[in-house]
């Protein structure tokens, strides 16, 4: 009977908790994340995550109050690939912003939601390949896309990226990198390709990692993070390293790991990406710098 | 008694020779709308293609209708006609019309004739005159105007997004979903830059620019909506050209963009408002409402007539046209039978576009 007593007592405290832990709650019932944050979107950032999971009701991450919505047929200046979508501004100046809603399914005029009420329906309006969400997460403090998998409840997720090749670039040219190589100039760009992977589907559904580090000689020299998004020097970058677009990609899930000078004799680079939820792959990689 | 009776007739007598005397005032001659031609589009016009050189149209201007696009002429004679796709942008002499996802665009002229293709990351719009060409990213989080073989001339990015965009003359305004408004010059420079502070929710609903860029007005947050207008030279700081002209609380609240822009000759402003669209007469400051009972689809300005038409209107009797002088007073109310989908004004020539049907009505005074 005190055993039972004490789990309810836990389970009261975690509930009663759980808001100040995570303040945000996922927008649908069936979670299935199709596009991480960061992920390329040919000349930009993906600022957001997609949920798949077919058509569902979408409620909002918390209780907010709308500040700004677009549906078929309202007034714009601008052609919209958003599609229906809706921006909601919660407490503490954070913003989500739900897109490519089903026509029609937004209650225009509505004002304020609570967490239990339904903003609209997933759909594949504007610039969409199919149903899905797009969720972003603005922080109006910092002015920064944020990551919505940071603040949203823990997802299961068991299976680490994959470190699928590492190269050297030279111009607009890959040269693969085996474990051991041997060269004679003494500054590379160095260039990963990682990707995380989809457990729900039985063919390769590419994601993107959360963190990219590199380290030389047990010394990091490199490292990209995939937690926010804001403007620096005119130009979106990710907030922790300041690098934008074009300095992160190469190519399709290929990551530009930044230029280095080479030390004379052996140089050995360890190259660890993280997904999410912390599962990690290292990659080794010997270069031998011949003078 | 007859005496008094007689005295109070003489005196109603006077009274309304003076009220005749002094406040009469001649009646105007009543306005009407002269149909002049209409059309019914259709799928058997989607061959329609005339040579403009043989055909020598004068007044060709794009139309956008429900389900098709093309160039018309003052006399109702088609120079092209199109479906339309996902979207379709159209200026004066050039078109895109494109599908949702796509990366290759093709720009064709007038006559449906191929003029370059390019490839870009976002969807291409042509905005204000000189067939400028840009490109917003479909997260809406920045703008960029290219050339035509979609080389980027200038970009800019927000880390937030771009609720509405206007461009006159070489003058660029963006408003964003954070609180910002930018007037950018031709290359992209940013020439003022204003956050307002004033309202609980920062928000810009709507931008407009006045045709020689000195006016930039917008509407702005909520709790409470304000229009707010900046004004090139008032400000005495070198590094702020622009400085608040205006500034006045509305009693609007609305959440999604908002339709605002200056009449051809900039002398006034029209917004829409709660019920109704506001006129902002930019030499006087006043500011005058005409009731609407739905949402404002349009406003066309007649510089000849000097009255202006709007359209819109979604009260259940259909879509109303009125016919409109400053301060606001209503001169013509017509009930439309469909859905409006275009509207413009030239002179006194009205090209009212409902369904896939446009017609071309011309103001004349009895």
């Amino acid at each position: 009977m005190k055993r039972i007593n004490l789990l309810t007592f836990i389970i009261i405290v975690v509930l009663f908790f759980h808001q100040y832990v995570f303040a945000f709650e996922w927008p649908l019932k069936r979670v299935v994340i199709t596009a991480t944050f960061g992920e390329s979107r040919g000349d930009h950032f993906h600022n957001g995550i997609d949920l798949g999971g077919g058509e569902q009701k979408i409620f909002p991450i918390a209780d907010g109050e709308v500040i700004f919505e677009y549906s078929d047929g309202f007034y714009s200046s601008l052609p919209i690939g958003l599609g229906n979508f809706i921006v909601l501004q919660h407490q503490g100046d954070v913003r989500s912003v739900y897109c490519h809603l089903k026509d029609g399914s937004i209650n225009p005029g509505k004002k304020k939601f609570s967490r239990e009420q339904s903003i609209g329906l997933v759909g594949d309006s504007g610039h969409s390949w199919g149903k899905h969400l797009h969720l972003s997460i603005i922080d109006l403090e910092t002015n920064a896309f944020l990551n919505p998998l940071s603040l949203l409840p823990p997802v299961e997720d068991r299976q680490a990226p994959i470190i699928k090749n590492v190269y050297i670039k030279t111009g607009d040219k890959l040269e693969k990198i085996e474990n051991r190589m041997e060269i004679k100039k003494d500054t590379i760009t160095m260039v990963a390709e990682i990707y995380d992977l989809r457990e729900d589907v039985s063919f390769v559904w590419k994601l993107a990692p959360y963190s990219i580090t590199l380290y030389r000689n047990g010394v990091e020299k490199y490292r990209l993070v995939f937690d926010s998004i804001s403007k620096h020097k005119g130009r979106l970058t990710l907030s922790n390293s300041r690098v934008g677009f074009d300095s992160v990609y190469v190519g399709d899930w290929k990551y530009n790991l930044g230029t280095i000078k080479l030390l004379t004799g052996e140089n050995h680079f360890l190259i660890v990406a993280r997904d999410f939820k912390g599962n990690e792959v290292t990659r080794d990689v010997f270069i031998f710098l011949r003078k | 008694m007859r005496k008094k009776r007689f005295r109070f007739f003489i005196f109603c007598l006077l009274l309304a020779f003076l009220y005749i005397l002094f406040f009469s005032f001649p009646l105007g001659r009543e306005v009407i709308l002269k149909p002049v031609w209409y059309r019914v589009f259709s799928m058997e016009d989607l061959s329609s293609r005339v040579s403009e050189s043989s055909g020598g149209e004068s007044g060709v201007f794009p139309v956008k209708l429900a389900s098709y696009f093309g160039y018309i002429g003052d006399t109702g004679r088609v120079l092209f006609l199109g479906r339309r796709d996902f979207y379709t942008t159209m200026s004066e002499k050039y078109f895109i019309n494109y599908s949702k996802v796509s990366e290759n665009f093709f720009i064709r002229r007038r006559d449906g004739n191929l003029e370059s293709g390019f490839k870009a990351f976002g969807y291409p719009f042509f905005m204000g005159s000189d067939d400028r060409l840009f490109v917003v990213k479909t997260d809406l989080t920045g703008v960029s105007e290219i050339d035509f073989t979609g080389d980027v001339k200038w970009e800019r990015n927000y880390s937030s997004i771009i609720t509405s965009m206007a461009v006159k003359d070489g003058y660029e305004a963006v408003g964003v979903l954070n609180g910002k408004v930018q007037l950018l010059d031709r290359k992209g420079r940013v020439l003022f830059d204003f956050r307002d502070q004033e309202s609980k929710i920062p928000v810009v609903t709507g931008v407009a620019l006045s045709s020689d860029g000195k006016y930039l007005a917008c509407i702005s947050g909520l709790e409470p909506q304000e229009l707010l207008i900046f004004a090139r030279g008032m400000g005495g700081e070198e590094k702020s050209l622009y400085s608040l002209y205006e500034r006045r609380k509305l009693d609007s609240d609305f959440r999604r963009e908002v339709f605002i822009k200056f009449s051809r000759d900039d002398r006034f402003l029209f917004f829409e408002g709660k019920a109704k669209l506001n006129v902002f007469d930019m030499d006087t400051g006043n500011l005058a409402g005409v009731p609407y009972a739905g949402e404002v689809d349009g406003v066309g300005y007649s510089l000849t007539d000097k009255c202006f038409v709007v359209i819109g209107g979604s009260d259940g009797k259909g879509n109303l046209l009125k016919l409109v002088y400053p301060l606001g007073m209503v001169k013509l109310v017509e009930i439309l039978p469909e859905k409006f989908s275009f509207l413009r004004v030239r002179g006194n020539k009205i090209f009212i576009g409902f369904g896939n049907q446009l017609l071309r009505v011309d103001l004349e005074r009895l």
